[in-house]
């Protein structure tokens, strides 16, 4: 399980699952076309709590709120997890 | 009259051109994303209501990033030019200021300079930086140390309005301090900046914050702002050549705290004196808070700066709002019954609780 936890599916699964249970607006199910603040109802201090919240699951130094603010799907945030982590 | 507006669709912009469109002139409104204006109350302003006319276009590009022959058409269109469009969020990068909030408004000058027309310039009265005491209208740079970069980028911005004044261009400034909801209603079309600060205190994310009790708060109501730019716009001839504070004097940190306290649901964050404050000892969530949030406006909850606003006061005499607890209330209740300062969401804390308990299933 520690092993798996790094492999990119299952970062892939954890990000989906926070995206979700961060979510002003509880989805039914998350994929990474939807839409951040059209479909989960983000809103700018939302994702400044998402990305707290990231920082934290994933271990990641300080994420630069520019980044994070020009994020729109949840595809985009399992690609900035992603990128983070390569950089660490 | 012909007036553009930069800026249009923003929450001032859009205010500002419903004014004009009202004293019927004929207003085209300048957005990045052109798409419609909407009112501070929601209402939109339609074109074929004889709405204001929307250019797409960018300020930060030279001639707003129009095609030659557009701005050719604008610049002997024009009769005047508000300059509203501005990044006004904070804790952006340093370069979208820069490119935004200076560029764009060199940009405004050079279609001013080719257009003859006059140029009423939006700045913000914390072009004063971190100063305290009495501000006037006529100060603009004394080497003052600015709060954040976008203070900087708008103190560069009126310095080139003034030296394009002085090479004989007609301009009038007009300066708000913190922009909020309208004076009799409270209600306010988006929330950001002071709101998000006051989202995370009321909610209890965040419990101290470093601020002297007797800093003072300018919040200004976006109807008087819009007011004071629409006249300056339209009477120029009175307006020209001046700096108009538009603002409605402070509120102290402890009528803030006071005000909270009467709302049941509220949480009121702990002033802590700036020196024995001391963002490592704040819980792991709370610190994010800070330093993500909390920190970018830890200046306004310092200063103590008085705007003077002799020349707004006789140029709209009887304009002046009143920063009383009053105002502070509708503005506290409007953003309650909207729901923006209502139950608050899940907490990070217990999110990652949920998921690590998930996760050992």
């Amino acid at each position: 399980m520690t092993d798996d936890s790094t492999s990119p599916r299952r970062s892939r699964e954890d990000v989906h699952a926070l995206v979700a249970a961060m979510a002003p607006r509880p989805p039914a199910e998350v994929t990474d076309d939807t839409e951040l603040i059209a479909d989960l109802a983000y809103d700018s201090l939302r994702l400044i709590e998402l990305s707290i919240a990231l920082e934290r699951l994933f271990e990641l130094s300080t994420l630069d709120e520019s980044s994070v603010a020009t994020v729109s799907t949840v595809g985009g945030v399992v690609a900035l997890v992603s990128d983070h982590r390569g950089a660490a | 009259m012909e007036i553009l507006v930069t800026g249009a669709t923003g929450l001032v912009g859009a205010e500002v051109a419903a004014r004009l469109v009202g004293a019927s002139h004929r207003v085209r409104g300048l957005a990045h994303r052109a798409d419609r204006v909407v009112r501070n109350d929601g209402r939109v302003l339609a074109e074929s209501d004889h709405g204001p006319r929307l250019i797409s276009g960018d300020v930060t590009r030279p001639r707003f990033g129009l095609a030659a022959s557009e701005w050719a058409e604008l610049a002997t269109s024009v009769d005047r030019i508000v300059h509203c469009a501005a990044a006004t969020d904070f804790g952006r990068p340093d370069a979208l200021y820069e490119a935004v909030n200076v560029g764009g408004t060199r940009h405004a000058l050079e279609l001013a300079a080719e257009s003859g027309a006059p140029l009423v310039h939006v700045s913000t009265a914390y072009v004063c930086g971190e100063r305290s005491g009495v501000i006037t209208e006529t100060e603009l740079d004394v080497g003052q140390r600015m709060g954040n970069a976008y203070e900087s980028s708008k103190l560069r911005a009126e310095t080139l309005v003034r030296k394009a004044a002085a090479d004989g261009l007609p301009v009038a400034v007009v300066r708000p301090s913190i922009v909020v909801g309208a004076s009799r209603t409270g209600v306010v079309r988006e929330f950001k900046n002071i709101y998000v600060v006051l989202r995370l205190t009321t909610q209890g994310r965040v419990r101290s914050v470093p601020g002297h009790f007797d800093a003072l708060l300018d919040l200004v109501p976006v109807d008087h702002v819009a007011d004071v730019v629409a006249e300056a716009a339209t009477r120029f001839a009175d307006a020209e050549g001046r700096t108009l504070h538009a603002t409605a004097g402070g509120l102290t940190l402890r009528e803030l705290s006071d005000v909270l306290a009467e709302f049941p649901s509220f949480h009121v964050p702990r002033f802590v004196a700036p020196s024995a404050f001391d963002p490592a000892r704040l819980p792991e969530t709370e610190r994010a808070y800070h330093t993500k949030v909390i920190s970018l406006y830890e200046s306004y909850f310092q200063r103590r700066p008085t705007f003077d606003r002799t020349a707004t006061d006789e140029f709209l005499p009887g304009s002046r709002p009143v920063a009383r607890p009053a105002f502070l209330r509708r503005l506290l209740g409007h953003a309650l019954r909207a729901g923006y300062l209502g139950p608050p969401l899940v907490d990070v804390d217990q999110v990652l609780a949920g998921l690590g308990a998930a996760a050992a299933r």
